[in-house]
């Protein structure tokens, strides 16, 4: 049954299945004579292209197989209408849609398409079946209505002044009009789709791109400048594009018109005015910004100030002069702050700028300032006004001038006190000469020492108060003061009386700023009184000359004298020691006594005299600073020995008790031995004069510091009252006038001591204990060092 | 033979005392009274040693001693000044003058011969000094 079953079955399935391709076949058939029928593989390679397909594309189906439907692709639609189309089959859904195709001729044939995709179990394509109608007819029924459409619109577009274009809802350009392609130079064929493009600024392109984009989006309309291409002349310029889309009665839109305006000139010009627009702007902008930077930062004050005087701006500047804040002084008129003594004046100079009468015053017042002090400033005001030539306010500049004015008053003070002095100065006459030496100014002083009043001399060349044969000098004065901007002189100078006068003369060149002379000024003084005394002077000097070298004479004179008395004295003591030392020597014959006594007091007597001869003399030579020293190195040593020996008798005669020491190490000094020997002699007789017999005597030579030598003489004689210290070393003044005849001495001896101590630029002291002794301590350098050396 | 010396000085006493001092040692003893008559003197018959005053009337000491010592015939005389200028400066003036030593007055006796005999044998003029 089963078995039977089956083939039953089966019968009944090729039945069906016979009866299908039956179908199939009469279905075909009829499909191919109404249908195009093309089956591709899922590439879209077509594998079945059935008579009609071949027939309408007009294409061989060898031509056909193996191609994709590209073949017949008119270029019509849009690469997305493919892409939507494929996008549809591929997703396994069945895509209707109108097609226009390109037969192997180049015509065109649409054709209402419907594509049926067939998938594998495994969900993939397998195939697609194409199923197309030919309605080319139709179509072009439809064209050709539209056409008459677009053909009236057309003319009418045609036969406007105005740039006219239309384009497909995707926004491809499909028209323009006559007046666009005359204007732009393209042919219409030239325009199509996008093709207009190249008349448009590449810059333009970029916003012109983003209006459509956002006309398509929205439908809605649009505005854009852009710059198209002129054939004429080539140069670019700008329109005013519109687009609008046309709709259908179902709202879609099916074109877009659009309309081109040549605005170039027009947008130039306006262009042209915004910038001149925008120039003028910024530059009131910055002049307004710069008066007001100029205005608020000016070192002087600056203020606009209404016709009542009301503040109405006020900078910086005119704040700090006056004290007051700028909200204070806002508040406040210029009459406020103005001093009293200046109200009226500087308020009929405002009354006459607004009569009209002046357009700006100047004028020096005085501000008071908020702490109440005054403060000087030079207004400057001029007058404004407004377009109308109504006035409006007033602008004024306000420059303080405090300092200067307080430099004027000092100056004025100082001119002043200098006026007066100068007319009050009755000893020296003050006057000024022109640059030309003619009198230009005339004071008491000058009245009184020249004797001219000043009505008389102003205006008088100056070579008048010149005696007549100086005159000649009067213009070398002046060129010589030019040069060297001031000379003083004297000389001889006339009054109006002839009588003539010593006159100092301080003759000083003026010169202005820019160093052109001006005049000079001349202040002469009388000093004949002092021309007499200088004479005087010049005369004393001379007879002091006179003296002094008379002076010089009488001291030549002196020594002279000394000289000769010396001689005179000399002469005849050579007798009376000569022939006394001879007769006393008994060599002319033998003496008694009494003679032998008598005749060694005469001895005595007159080598006492030689010695007081000689000690004067050298007293005389060095006061007369005769004496230079012969400075020599020498041995102390042998010098005190030599001095010694000399009064070696007188000591053994008086059995004094002596000694010599020399405490030095290096006993050499560099001193005039013959005035050392001197000093050693005269203070040793002095010792031993004074000492009586059997005394004591030291002599010491020992060193003080390392560049002075002491020379000490200490005996136990009488001694010295502190009080005789001072007249110790005086001339002629010996100690005790009752002792003279016990101890003869010159008494120049100690006189003469200190004096050679002296020129050697030693010192001589004394210790003495009266009863006791006396100690004299002579200080020496070891070394003068001759003055000439 | 004894040395003769020639003693010069306008002043008789002086004159008499070196004379007689003089004499007593044994020389032979010329005077005279100015300058004039000694250089007749010493021209008519030239002494060894001249002691010359130098303060003379008429020419003085000095002078003569320069006339001596540039004459050729005469400059071999010792020529000593023997004055009361005593003063160092003198003592200059009579060696720039050409005498060959200076003795001051008043002299000392003691020494005086001895000073003589020392000019007269020819000392030098420093080692005598005093």
């Amino acid at each position: 049954m089963t078995a039977i079953r089956d083939v039953t079955e089966r019968k009944r399935t090729d039945e069906t299945l016979r009866a299908s391709l039956r179908e199939v076949t009469e279905l075909r058939t009829a499909l191919d004579e109404h249908a195009i029928v093309a089956i591709t593989d899922p590439e879209g390679m077509i594998t079945f292209a059935n008579d009609k397909f071949c027939a309408t594309s007009k294409y061989a189906r060898q031509e056909l197989l193996g191609q994709d439907h590209r073949i017949v692709n008119s270029g019509y639609h849009p690469k997305e209408f493919f892409a939507n189309l494929w996008t549809t089959i591929k997703e396994g859904r069945v895509w209707h849609g109108e097609i226009k195709n390109r037969a192997k001729d180049g015509s065109f044939y649409w054709s209402a398409t419907t594509i049926v995709p067939f998938f594998n179990k495994d969900g993939k394509p397998r195939q697609y079946v194409a199923i197309r109608a030919d309605i080319s007819e139709q179509k072009r029924n439809e064209e050709a209505f539209k056409l008459a459409r677009e053909v009236d619109f057309q003319f009418l577009a045609d036969a406007l002044p105005q740039m006219i274009w239309t384009a497909k809802p995707d926004g491809r350009l499909d028209y323009c009009n006559q007046r666009w392609l005359g204007y732009t130079g393209l042919t219409l064929e030239q325009t199509k789709d996008w093709g207009w493009q190249s008349v448009l600024h590449p810059g333009d392109l970029a916003i012109y791109g983003e209006r459509w984009t956002r006309a398509f989006a929205t439908g809605s309309g649009y505005e854009v400048e852009y710059r198209f291409k002129r054939a004429s002349d080539g140069t670019y310029r700008w329109h005013l594009g519109r687009a609008f889309p046309q709709r259908d009665t179902a709202g879609q839109i099916i074109k877009w018109i659009g309309a081109c305006t040549d605005i170039h000139d027009q947008k130039q010009v306006s262009a042209l005015l915004e910038q001149r627009v925008q120039e003028r702007t910024l530059a009131l902008h910055t002049s307004e910004e710069q008066f007001r930077m100029a205005f608020e930062f000016a070192g002087t004050g600056m203020a606009l100030v209404g016709l009542d005087g009301r503040w109405l701006r006020v900078n910086r500047a005119l704040c700090d002069l006056v004290g007051y804040t700028e909200q204070d002084l806002l508040g406040r008129t210029f009459q406020d702050i103005t001093h009293p003594d200046d109200l009226e004046t500087d308020l009929h100079h405002m009354r006459e700028l607004i009569a009209g009468t002046a357009n700006h015053y100047q004028m020096e017042k005085r501000y008071i300032h908020r702490d109440g002090s005054i403060v000087w400033i030079r207004l400057t005001a001029s007058i404004v006004r407004d377009a109308l030539g109504n006035f409006t306010h007033l602008v004024s500049q306000i420059e303080d001038i405090t300092d200067r004015r307080k430099v004027e008053a000092a100056l004025r003070e100082s001119e002043e006190r200098y006026r007066a002095m100068v007319e009050t100065v009755q000893d020296y006459a003050i006057f000024l000469l022109d640059a030309d030496g003619r009198v230009a100014s005339w004071n008491a002083g000058a009245a009184r020492t020249q004797g001219y009043l000043a009505e008389e001399i102003i205006g008088r060349y100056y070579s008048v108060f010149f005696p007549p044969e100086l005159s000649n000098s009067a213009a070398g004065m002046l060129a010589a003061a030019s040069e060297r901007g001031q000379i003083e002189t004297e000389g001889w100078r006339v009054r109006k009386d002839g009588s003539r006068f010593w006159a100092n003369v301080l003759l000083t060149a003026l010169r202005n700023e820019q160093g052109a002379l001006v005049g000079f000024s001349k202040v002469t003084r009388d000093v004949t009184t002092r021309k007499g005394l200088q004479d005087q002077l010049v005369e004393r000097n001379a007879a002091l000359e006179i003296e002094a070298q008379r002076a010089q004479e009488a001291n030549r004179l002196k020594s002279e004298f000394l000289a000769n008395m010396s001689h005179e004295l000399r002469t005849p003591l050579n007798g009376i020691i000569g022939f006394s030392s001879f007769l006393a020597g008994e060599k002319p014959g033998p003496l008694n006594a009494r003679q032998k006594e008598f005749l060694g007091d005469v001895l005595a007597s007159s080598q006492h005299l030689l010695r007081l001869i000689n000690d004067l003399l050298d007293l005389a030579k060095i006061e007369a600073g005769k004496v230079e020293l012969a400075t020599e190195l020498f041995s102390l040593r042998t010098v005190m020995a030599e001095v010694v020996g000399v009064v070696s008798p007188l000591l053994h005669d008086k059995q004094l008790d002596f000694e010599a020491l020399v405490q030095l190490e290096d006993d050499g000094v560099n001193l005039d031995p013959q005035r050392i020997k001197q000093v050693l002699y005269n203070l040793l007789s002095n010792a031993i004069k004074f000492t009586r017999a059997g005394g004591r005597i030291r002599l010491l030579a020992r060193p003080r510091g390392d560049r002075e030598i002491e020379l000490v003489v200490i005996d136990s004689g009488i001694g010295i009252k502190p009080a005789d210290f001072a007249r110790l070393f005086t001339e002629f003044q010996q100690l005790d006038s009752g002792s003279s005849r016990l101890y003869q001495g010159t008494g120049l001896g100690l006189a003469l001591t200190k004096k050679i101590v002296s020129l050697h630029g030693g010192t001589i002291e004394v210790e003495s204990v009266v009863g006791h002794g006396t100690t004299f301590t002579v200080v020496l350098p070891r070394a003068i060092v001759s003055p000439v050396a | 033979m004894k040395p003769r010396i020639l003693i010069v000085d306008d002043n008789p006493t002086n004159l008499k005392l070196a004379a007689a001092l003089l004499e007593f040692e044994g020389y032979a003893i010329e005077e005279a009274g100015d300058a004039e008559s000694a250089l007749n003197l010493i021209r008519a018959r030239p002494p060894q040693l001249v002691l010359l005053d130098v303060q003379l009337p008429v020419m003085d000491g000095l002078t003569l001693a320069r006339i001596i010592k540039t004459d050729e015939t005469l400059r071999h005389i010792r020529v000593v000044a023997l004055t009361a200028f005593a003063m160092k400066s003198d003592e200059q003036r009579a060696f720039d003058a050409g005498c060959d030593g200076h003795i001051a007055k008043p002299i000392d006796v003691g020494k005086f011969p001895e000073l003589v005999a020392k000019y007269l044998n020819g000392a030098s003029q420093a080692s005598l000094r005093p």
